[in-house]
């Protein structure tokens, strides 16, 4: 249940990597996103998907709010109360459906961590961008063990990133529209730790 | 809920759904005592209203497991298809993708973790799965579908408040231990040395005078392996659909053997 979870968050820290690396060394498809950022400190956009149940032979939309913070933070809030966040020292999952909060280490947030570390330390070098058709980017880590196998961007206005393509080493396909990017001052590590509200039992991962 | 208030139109049709939905919903059951008499012939009536149900349902299911080398997991989410009597297909998923994914028809299984790329195809008539039809032995469990043949009735016991069948089938051995309400309770299975299995039946759900399973405990003889199954949002349809059932390996994952396939599983769960 972890891996394809990193491969999400993963993504999502990926738009916000960037804060100590030199401006040029940044790519193509996060350059206005970042520069906003690290003259701000914080983003957030609505962001949206479609979660498709082949079993049951149903979809379902999901909607939320994505929060990023230099240097590794993200946070994401579903609708429904299902919170997601990694930061450098590990990352939080509150499942209200499940009664549980999952806590994980620096372990679990490791691979998660690689592809902005990859991009951080030596981009483009480590990371290959290549330009799509309408005004999109795929990115691939060269040798990375991350759960993301793929992951492709397309910008809107402004620069930012407005879709975002996921594609697991499973080869399972996940799209995130983003919209509405606000930028605003960061609120630091403890706005992407949580806390179990009452009735939910905590569960300690690596 | 972000995104503002909602309107007016939007509330009422809220509302109006959880009432058509609430009208809709199983009831947790607890049905009567019956004398022992009639639960040969009460099991017998609900088992076949079972079968015939669970030709084509489709549940989700919340999972609380411990497995070997791991310990107790986090509770998973999954979705649950049966095709009776002999399929079914379990994916574990979250809002960010699939865990685990494993469909089965008659000897047939595949069996799929896509963050760890790894997937098998076997056949229990060619592979050494250690069980025969793992598409049957799934529906089972599921539908609560333990028929014993006609002549293992007579040779039941009643202990207080178990009647208690037991028979042999190509799947193995069975002992089927029935409740005071007619329904399963207790069902354990043995095929070899390679399989022993208990089952219990932990809750039910009422679905129009049906019984079907709202609590199911499952364990291995050795006890390192053990999953409470709550089952909520049962569907029954007319009609199967073969594709919901069906699990395909992507592109670029090579089926391995089940022994192979199941070692790789549990050396990545052990790290």
């Amino acid at each position: 249940m972890r891996a394809e979870t990193r491969a999400v968050l993963a993504a999502l820290l990926a738009l916000a990597v960037g804060g100590a690396a030199p401006p040029g060394a940044t790519l193509e498809s996060t350059r206005a996103l970042l520069k906003r950022l690290r003259a701000t400190g914080r983003a957030e956009a609505a962001i949206e998907t479609t979660v498709e149940d082949p079993v049951a032979g149903r979809s379902r939309r999901v909607r939320g709010r994505l929060a990023l913070e230099l240097p590794h933070r993200a946070r994401l809030d579903l609708d429904g109360g299902e919170i997601l966040t990694l930061r450098e020292d590990g990352g939080d999952w509150l499942q209200p459906g499940s009664a549980q909060l999952l806590r994980s280490g620096p372990r679990s947030a490791a691979p998660a961590l690689r592809w902005s570390e990859l991009l951080l330390a030596s981009a483009p070098d480590s990371v290959h961008e290549r330009a799509l058709d309408g005004g999109g980017f795929e990115l691939r880590a060269a040798g990375a063990d991350s759960a993301v196998a793929v992951q492709r961007v397309w910008l809107g206005a402004g620069g930012y990133p407005a879709r975002l393509e996921v594609e697991d080493a499973g080869g399972e396909r996940r799209t995130w529209r983003l919209s509405g990017w606000s930028f605003g001052h960061a609120r630091g590590r403890d706005a992407f730790v949580l806390s179990a509200p009452r009735g939910i039992t905590v569960v300690d991962l690596p | 809920m972000t995104g503002g208030a909602r309107s007016g139109r939007t509330t009422l049709a809220a509302v109006a759904g959880l009432a058509v939905a609430a009208g809709c919903a199983p009831h947790p059951a607890a049905f009567p005592t019956l004398p022992v008499e009639a639960r040969p012939a009460a099991y017998r009536a609900a088992l076949a209203r079972r079968e015939a149900l669970g030709r084509a349902v489709d549940a989700q299911l919340t999972v609380w497991a411990r497995a070997p080398h791991v310990g107790a997991l986090p509770a998973m989410n999954a979705s649950l298809a049966l095709a009776g009597p002999d399929a079914f297909r379990l994916r574990v998923a979250s809002t960010f993708g699939t865990a685990f994914d494993c469909g089965a028809r008659g000897d047939s299984i595949v069996a799929l973790v896509p963050g760890l790329r790894l997937g098998t195809a076997a056949d229990a008539r060619r592979d050494s799965l250690g069980l025969r039809g793992p598409g049957a032995l799934g529906f089972r469990v599921f539908a609560a579908a333990w028929r014993p043949p006609e002549q293992a009735w007579s040779a039941a016991r009643d202990s207080g408040d178990r009647l208690t069948v037991r028979w042999h089938d190509a799947g193995g051995s069975l002992r089927l231990a029935i409740g005071p309400d007619g329904l399963p309770a207790d069902v354990e299975l043995e095929s070899g040395d390679s399989l022993a299995v208990r089952t219990r039946y932990r809750g039910w759900d009422d679905h129009d005078g049906v019984a079907w399973p709202a609590v199911i405990e499952i364990e291995s003889r050795d006890g390192e392996l053990k999953a409470r199954c709550r089952i909520e949002g049962t569907h029954f349809r007319d009609q199967p659909a073969a594709q919901r059932l069906e699990v395909r390996l992507p592109h670029g994952i090579e089926p391995l053997s089940w022994p192979a396939f199941r070692r790789a599983v549990e050396a990545a769960s052990a790290r």
